[in-house]
This record gives structure tokens, sequence and C-alpha cells, in this order.
């Protein structure tokens, strides 16, 4: 009788141990797929983020191919015989004169807010380069802001000097802040 | 026993699969993250470069009389040197000239380039050339070129940038 | 027994709020990924149409149907009294303003197939580049002012239109039916009127040309509006705006944008003429003679309503004057022109 139920519990005792052994079993895989499923999320945030800041990176640099576009063929300061418009080609004058209303609008007036909107936060100028190897430099816009980053676009230009009809070799470049 | 073996070993292979393509993605991220990707602004850049500096060099005005490097090169490209500014001739103010703008342009930006100008039937010089670390065979080469009429003769005259990525 | 049924039950339960759970989780995931999806093909496309608009800017006359993935996009202009508030905007919070384009459309752009168009402005030098943009749902019709001839004003509305809308010339006898089309926009001449219904969702332009062609000035009715609205035009591409805009406001405020250039140009053209006049004076040559006279004038049209009917005829006879004075400079005095 003793015998029997001591047969009795030592069979409890054994179920009772597998019971919980798969029990663990069970948790230990539900933890390894938490695992598993957090792992594998973070990757994917990590790739997303990698491709969102790649977009970004194109899309700054199409910004400043957008703005080098815009200011290369501005009909403010662009040059023009009647009114066939010459590209690549900026008149001195109408240059110098598009700077002075600026600056003069500078910082509050509507036309610097007005060229702000086209212009963004860069800095815009043109230099001329003389046959007597001297540079002179024409700042058209500018933007006081601290930047984290440049980027710079440098593009050869005609200038155009109206009262002598005399071309020099001058270079548009545009500083993009971010 | 052989069943608990084999059940066993079935469990490792799977783990092994599962590290295997766990490392495989970090590797991949790994990987791509060092990967240079856009290249808008530099294709645009250079290409207008090119192609931007060819024409408006042309263009531009020497400081004597009307002459500008075109006729320069139209001068130095005929039979004769019939155009002298300040005791230099057509020839040597093309060099001189294309030094001043490459060192204050394509040079000073730490651009590799390579400008020739071909002036066939010369007798002073066919061609002229400047060229920075712009070896064709090494690197993607952007391209501008402008042809020049030798008019009455026939000839044409070029002018060819290549900027060198 | 009963403890084992009642422990099942209590598992059951157990399962089914874990699995609601999971499942409500990775719902909201999904979810979540498509609104950043939409957000995201929302600023691809805005990137590239603005910068396929940028580009415009250096080809006028272009045409360019512009293929894009079935969105919605809404066009606004809005005039406070003293500036201009535009943008164009793809919902999602997506949208980009539009300060230096002058953009004549509908105020909303559906579709796969979007149909722009620039012109020049030009008064008499280049003010800046106009933008017009439709889709292929939009009908426009012209009525014919002259049906003897092909060189009446509706022969060069018509080839002034872009060849890839759905545009024809009709009759006043012929009867506009509906072709399923999103938008019906007629044009006729006050001349000749069109008296028959239209579709719904129709615009009516009664445009009176007040020079010699369409090229000149003249004024153009919104007759479908309530109350009805006049406005001025000074050469075809403000017509051409009108045309393409949703409603007069919405073109009174691009035409505004482009009167505020136009003025700032006039001030660049006076300072530049100024510059000139130093080195060419007037009475010593005959080029300080055109400069002194544009110079006195130049500040006239900057006193001008710029979008009442009347002042139209006053612009259009000072761009013709500036022209001509222009062309004088060219013939014969060899003097740096104005423009």
């Amino acid at each position: 009788m003793s015998f029997d139920l001591l047969n009795k519990l030592k069979m409890i005792k054994k179920t009772s141990r597998k019971a919980q052994i798969q029990m663990a079993e069970t948790i230990a895989i539900i933890i390894v797929v938490m695992i598993i499923l957090i792992l594998g999320m973070i990757m994917y945030s990590k790739i997303k983020e990698q491709d969102l800041n790649k977009k970004k990176n194109q899309f700054n640099e199409l910004d400043i191919v957008k703005l080098s576009q815009i200011v290369y063929n501005l009909p403010e300061i662009q040059c023009s015989f009647a009114e066939v418009a010459d590209y690549g080609c900026i008149d001195k004058l109408k240059l110098k004169a598009l700077a002075e209303i600026i600056t003069n609008s500078y910082p509050s007036g509507k036309e610097y807010f007005y060229y702000k909107e086209i212009f963004g936060n860069s800095n815009i100028s043109i230099q001329i380069i003389y046959p007597d190897n001297t540079v002179s430099e024409i700042e058209l816009y500018h933007t006081d802001i601290k930047p984290k980053s440049v980027s710079i676009m440098r593009m050869p230009i005609i200038v155009l000097e109206p009262a002598t009809d005399k071309t020099d070799f001058g270079v548009l470049i545009i500083k993009k802040f971010d | 026993m052989k069943k608990k073996n084999k059940a066993q070993m079935e469990i490792m292979g799977l783990v092994v699969i599962v590290v295997l393509v766990t490392l495989g993605f970090f590797f991949y991220i790994i990987f791509t993250a060092g990967k240079n990707n856009s290249s808008i602004k530099k294709d645009f850049e250079d290409d207008q470069l090119a192609s931007n500096f060819v024409i408006s060099f042309l263009k531009t005005d020497v400081g004597c009389k009307d002459y500008t490097i075109e006729t320069l090169i139209q001068d130095c490209a005929g039979p004769s040197q019939n155009i002298e500014c300040g005791g230099i001739t057509s020839c040597d103010l093309i060099e001189t000239l294309s030094q001043v703008y490459i060192n204050n342009t394509l040079k000073k930006w730490g651009k590799d380039y390579n400008l020739t100008i071909e002036m066939p039937g010369s007798p002073v010089k066919e061609s002229v050339s400047y060229e920075r670390d712009c070896s064709a065979s090494k690197y993607n080469v952007v391209s501008a070129w402008q042809p020049i009429s030798l008019y009455p003769y026939k000839r044409t005259a070029r002018v060819k940038l290549d900027i060198c990525q | 027994m009963k403890k084992a049924q009642l422990s099942m039950q209590f598992n059951w339960i157990f399962i089914f709020i874990v699995g609601a759970v999971i499942l409500l989780f990775f719902l909201m995931v999904i979810r979540n990924q498509t609104k950043t999806a939409n957000t995201e093909l929302s600023i691809t496309v805005k990137e590239n149409l603005d910068t396929i608009i940028k580009s415009a800017e250096s080809s006028p006359g272009v045409e360019k149907i512009i293929q894009m993935p079935q969105n919605n996009i809404e066009f606004t202009c809005d005039f406070d009294g003293i500036d201009t508030f535009s943008s164009y905007d793809f919902g999602n919070g997506v949208s980009q303003d539009t300060v230096y384009d002058t953009i004549f459309s509908q105020r909303e752009v559906s579709g796969q197939s979007i149909i722009s168009m620039t012109r020049s402005w030009d008064m008499p030098f280049k003010v800046g580049l106009f933008q017009y943009i439709t889709t292929t749902n939009t009908q426009y019709l012209i009525v014919d002012d002259d049906v003897t001839s092909t060189t009446g004003l509706a022969e060069q509305l018509n080839n002034s239109l872009p060849k890839s809308i759905k545009k024809k010339i009709i009759t006043q006898a012929d009867t506009v039916s509906d072709e399923g089309f999103d938008r019906y926009v007629l044009i006729e001449f006050s001349n000749t009127p069109y008296q028959k219904t239209l579709p719904l969702r129709s615009k009516k332009l009664i445009v009176d040309v007040g020079g010699l062609n369409l090229d000149t000035y003249g004024s153009i009715k919104f007759s479908s509006e309530s109350p009805t609205t006049t406005v001025g035009y000074v050469r075809t591409p403000a017509l051409l705006g009108a045309i393409f805009s949703e409603n007069s406001s919405f073109y009174n405020c691009n035409i505004k944008k482009a009167y505020w250039r136009l003025n700032v140009l006039y001030n660049l053209t006076k300072n530049r003429v100024d510059v000139l006049l130093n080195s060419f004076p007037s009475g010593t040559t005959d080029c300080g003679t055109i400069y002194q006279w544009v110079n006195s004038k130049l500040s006239d049209p900057q006193n001008l309503p710029n979008t009442k009917n009347e002042a139209q005829i006053q612009y259009s006879t000072y761009v013709d004057n500036l022209k001509r004075q222009n062309e004088n400079l060219i013939r014969g005095n060899n003097c740096p022109l104005i423009y």
C-alpha cells in the first residue's frame, strides 16, 4: 500500500516537473520570438532612417540646383537685346541696381522679403575676373544665419557692361545654407 | 535517443539560420551606411561647368579694342597673325588669358580638367592644352566643346573642356 | 474537474485577449506605415513638380505633360489687401509656397496627366514666366467671332492655347452638351455672344479686346460668377491666365504678383537708365535725349492700379512707347539699349 502511494507521489512529481519544463520552454520561445521581432523592428527602422536621410540629401541637392536655375534665368539681371533674353549673361547695371534695392530694403522691407522667399537661406554673388588677373565681387543677396552646413554651386557666366558693351568673364557663386 | 538527437540537430540548424540572417542584415546596414548616395548636384554642376566655361571663355573681351578670345583664336589659327595687343601676339595672349581664367576658376576650385584649344593649320601652334590630373582612362569625364569657324579658310578651330570626376 | 474546466476557460480568455492585443498592435503599425508611405509619396511628388516648375523658367513657350501618381493638388492664391499668399497643397500636410511662381490653374487639379505650359510676359521686356496648369478633363470652347476668315480673334486664341488640351472652336448656333468632362470653359468675344445653356460645372468668359489684335489689351468678364467681375489684361499671356484660372479672384491674386515684379523691374530699368544717362548725357548725344524721356516716364506705371480695366489701356500705351524708344536707340544711333 505504502509502496503504491510512494509510486503515485513519484509520478506526480515527475509530471509536475515535466509541466514546469514545458512552461519554461514556452516562455523561452516567446522571449526569443519577442527578441527577434524587436531586433527586426530596430533593423527596419534603421533602414528606413537611412532611406529618409538619403532622400533628404537628394532634396537638399535638388534645392541648390533649382536655386541656381532661378538665379541664372532671373529676368531682373539677365542680359537682353530688345526683347530677346541672352542666356548665360548678366547685365552689370541691372545686377548693381537689384543688389541696391535688396540691400536698401534689408532687413524688413517688402522687396527683401520677396527675394528672401525666392533665394531662401543663401548668399548669392558674382565674381568678375578681368584679363589683367584682378578679381572683383558684387554681392546680390545674403542672409545672416549661422549655417550648420554650406553647399556651394559655381557657374561661369558672362558679365556685360552695357555702357561700353564689354563682356567680362564672371562666376555666379551660390552658397546655400542648411 | 536517435530521434531526440535528430530533433536537437534540427533546432540547432534553425538557430544557425536565424543568426546568419540577422548578421546578414547587420552587414547590409553597415554597407549601405557607408555608401555615397547622391550625386545630383555634382553631376549637374560639372555638366554646366564644362559648357558654361567654354561659352563664357570664348565670349570674354580681352581688354584690347573689341577683341574676344574667339577673335584671337581665329587670328592665331589663320595663315598670318594680324592682332597685336600691347606688343603681344594673339597666340601668346590666348595662352596668357587661358592661364588667368583657369587659375581663378577650375584650379582654384580643385577640379581636374583638360582644356584644349585646337587650331588646325596655324603656323604658330596647332594645339594648346592645359591639364590637371585628367587622364581619361581613370575618371568619368564630362565634356563640352565649341567649334569656331575659320571662314574663309576651310578649317574649324575647336575649344574642348573635359572635367574629370 | 470543475477546477480544470475553469482553468481551461481562463486559458482561452487569456489567448483571446493576448491575440487581440497583438492584432491591434500590428494593425496600428500597418496604419502608421500606410500614412508614412502616403506622406513620403506626396513629398516626392511635390519635389518633382517643384523641380519641373522651376526648370520651366529656362524654357518659355514649352508645353509639358506631367505624369503623376493619382493625386489631388490644390492651388491657392489669396490676397489680403497688402500681400499675396499662394501655394499648392498635396494633402497629408505637404504643401509648397509659390511666392515667386505665377501659376494660373483651377483650384483643384487631379488625375494622372497634368498639362503645363509657360509663356513669357513681356512689358515690353521680360517680366517673368506665366505658368498655366490644367488637365485633359477640362474642355475649352471658343466661340468663333469671324466664321468667314481664319485670322479672327477666336483663331488667334486657339493658336495661343496649348495643343495638348481639349479645345475647339464653336459657333453661336452650336449646342454644348455634357460629354463627361469635369469642367467646361467657354470663351466668347463681346461681338459674338453665346446665348445657349452650358453644362453644369462651366465657366464663362466674355473678352473685350481693346486693340487691333489679341496681343494688346482688353477686359475679361467672368460672367458665370455671382456677382460678375470684370478684370483687365495686357498682352496675351495675361488673357491666358484668366482662361486657366479658377475664378476672377485667383486671377487677380496672381496678376498682382506679376505687376509687383513689373514695378521692381521698372525701378531697375530706371536705375540703369540713370547710369547710362551719365555716360551719354542729354543734349550732347541722341542717346541722351531718349534716355532723358524714358527716365522721366518710368515712374508713371507704378502709380496705376493694376487690375482696373481703364489702367490696361494706359499700361499698353506705355509699353508700346517704351518699345518704340528702344527701337530708336537701335536705329542708327548705336546706343546701349534701355532693355
